[in-house]
């Protein structure tokens, strides 16, 4: 007898009380499984009001599914002189769902064989709420995390021990359970980020330092030698001022820097575009004013060439400044003087020009049309001009050769002093198309032609014909 | 516009935007001297070796080839040390410790009459 129970009048009584008061439900099967007894408290719990309709009934048939498996197996574990143990889902006479353990064992007899079975079931169904809540709450993170495309570093400044999870080691090339330590971290970072990372790791772990860890480094990869741009982000936890934990973030954020990159390289592209097209325009502005005789004419004239480079701006603007088509270069350059009547004719197969190379025949052809209109074939009634250029092929590879040619205007004499315009026309075509740009001043009218290698332009699109 | 008369320096004009070498040019006329242009680097070299009357190199910075401006005005500082040297650029501010010794270096858009005036100056002895 316990002693400190002190004197106890009726053992029995005393047991019979002592197991009633127990909140878990005490059974006694006998060695089939069957129900043989159940305690007041095992009835209250199991919401048992009549156990003669229980009485004799096999136990693992109140269990479903896996839980009659396991309590088949626990009951005949228990037979055998072992123990069975398992957790699983029932509801209570009443209906109510409950998770329950349970331990079988047996009541060994006087002969010391198992004589009868003494299930013992635990209400755990709080237990394991908490429990599905907590798994479904770091499923739920650790969804959220690599959805975030984010991961976790945990590190004990005391101890020196670093933990990483997979998406962690990923940023850093290494295969995932390889051992880890600071000085991995810093081994696996780009040289000339690991002095600054070291610093605000350092500091963070200071009870006196700076406490926000958030910084931006570049990886290289300890096994894969990828450069991968990460955000880092962290806090250190401190105990009587000394740091016991310091835990983070990391995230890949390459694409945002290669975005930022393009950003910047786009910034400097637009502003040397500008640069230049304000260095052009100064020049034509200085050209005219300079030759022009009358402010009316320097104004018509500066006017028209401004037109004339922002119709090859536009024509550029569509491809985004990579390339443009010849014909459409010609043909903008040349609508502001077709008259409707058919004097002029363009042929030629389509080819891509450069940049740099559309602007200038830009303007050469609008020098061109200018100077006809003025004083060529397109002075005089019944004056043409043709423009005519073709790809030719020699031993020398292929070329294409361009043709400006004006017939039945005024008898042509070449002009005394060169003008802008013609300077223009022979320097803006020489320096994008070769020096073989020719202006002749022949008896018929103005020729002006050139022949260039094709693989100095944009790109040639094959042949449709 | 090239001229070989001795009365009259000549300024070579780097430059490969065409506009603008032409305008340089026209600038160069303007303050009286004779204007001789070339659209890179290695194209100066050899005018210089071949034409004695160049008194100033006039150059721009930004340019395709095998030197840039500023490696062309050392490299014409070393081989001709008398020559008088003028860097322009629209796309960068250069420090005075990159500029060869004795040049000026000016930002694009620049005034031509000022331009002018610094050019006559310069060409003055």
């Amino acid at each position: 007898m316990i002693p400190f129970f002190g004197p106890v009048s009726d053992p029995t009584s005393l047991l019979k009380s002592l197991l009633a008061s127990s909140g878990d439900c005490i059974k006694i099967l006998d060695l089939d499984g069957n129900l043989v007894f159940m305690t007041e408290g095992g009835m209250r719990i199991m919401e048992v009001t009549d156990f003669g309709a229980i009485k004799g009934c096999p136990w693992p048939d109140f269990w479903h599914d896996q839980g009659n498996i396991d309590a088949k197996a626990a009951v005949a574990a228990a037979r055998d002189g072992g123990a069975g143990h398992f957790q699983g889902y029932a509801t209570t006479m009443a209906g109510t769902p409950k998770w329950w353990d349970v331990h079988v064992t047996p009541i060994i007899g006087p002969d010391g064989m198992p004589e009868k079975l003494l299930s013992v079931s635990r209400d755990v169904t709080a237990s394991h709420r908490a429990d599905l809540a907590l798994k479904s709450s770091e499923a739920r993170l650790t969804a959220a995390l690599k959805a975030a495309d984010t991961g976790t570093w945990d590190f004990d400044p005391q101890s020196g021990v670093l933990k990483w999870d997979d998406r962690c080691y990923q940023l850093f090339g290494l295969t995932p359970g390889k051992p880890i330590s600071y000085d991995v971290f810093l081994a696996g970072l780009h040289p000339d980020d690991r002095a600054m990372a070291d610093a605000a790791c350092r500091g963070a772990m200071q009870p006196d330092g700076a406490q926000a860890y958030d910084i931006e480094f570049r990886t290289v990869g300890l096994e894969d030698g990828a450069e991968r741009w990460c955000s880092a982000k962290g806090k250190c936890e401190f105990e009587n001022g000394i740091a016991v934990r310091f835990i983070g973030t990391i995230r890949d954020i390459s694409k945002l820097k290669r975005a930022e990159a393009q950003q910047q390289m786009l910034t400097r592209e637009l502003e040397h575009r500008m640069k230049n097209t304000m260095a052009m325009v100064g020049a034509i502005a200085n050209q005219t004013f300079r030759s022009a005789s009358t402010k009316d004419e320097a104004r018509d004239i500066f006017g028209a060439r401004l037109q004339a480079l922002n119709q090859a701006h536009d024509i550029l603007t569509r491809s985004s400044w990579t390339s443009a088509s010849m014909p459409a270069v010609i043909d903008g350059a040349l609508a502001p003087y077709r008259s409707g009547e058919g004097r002029i004719r363009v042929s030629g197969p389509e080819i891509e020009l450069t940049a740099k190379q559309a602007l200038s025949l830009a303007l050469a052809i609008h020098e061109l049309a200018t100077n006809a209109t003025k004083y060529g074939a397109l002075s005089v009634p019944g004056g043409t001009l043709s423009i005519d250029w073709d790809c030719v092929g020699s031993d020398a590879g292929q070329f294409l050769q361009f043709e400006w040619r004006e017939a039945g205007g005024p008898p042509v004499l070449p002009p005394t002093k060169r003008g802008f315009g013609s300077r223009l026309i022979e320097g803006t075509l020489a320096s994008d198309f070769g020096r073989s740009v020719k202006i002749e001043f022949l008896p018929d009218g103005l020729v002006c032609g050139f022949k260039t290698r094709l693989s100095d332009l944009a790109a040639v699109p094959p042949r449709e014909h | 516009m090239a001229s070989m008369n001795p009365a009259r320096p000549a300024v070579l004009i780097v430059e490969d935007e065409v506009l603008l070498r032409m305008d340089a040019a026209d600038l160069v006329e303007e303050a009286g001297f004779a204007a001789i242009e070339a659209a890179d680097a290695d194209e100066a070299v050899a005018i210089l070796e071949a034409r004695p009357d160049i008194a100033l190199l006039f150059t721009d910075v930004n340019m395709p080839g095998s030197m840039d401006g500023l490696k062309l005005a050392h490299e014409v500082r070393r081989r001709w040390p008398s020559m008088r040297i003028v860097i322009v650029s629209g796309h960068l501010q250069v420090g005075s410790h990159e500029l060869p010794a004795d040049s000026r270096f000016f930002g694009k858009p620049f005034q031509a009459r000022r331009m002018i005036v610094e050019l006559r100056a310069m060409l003055a002895n």
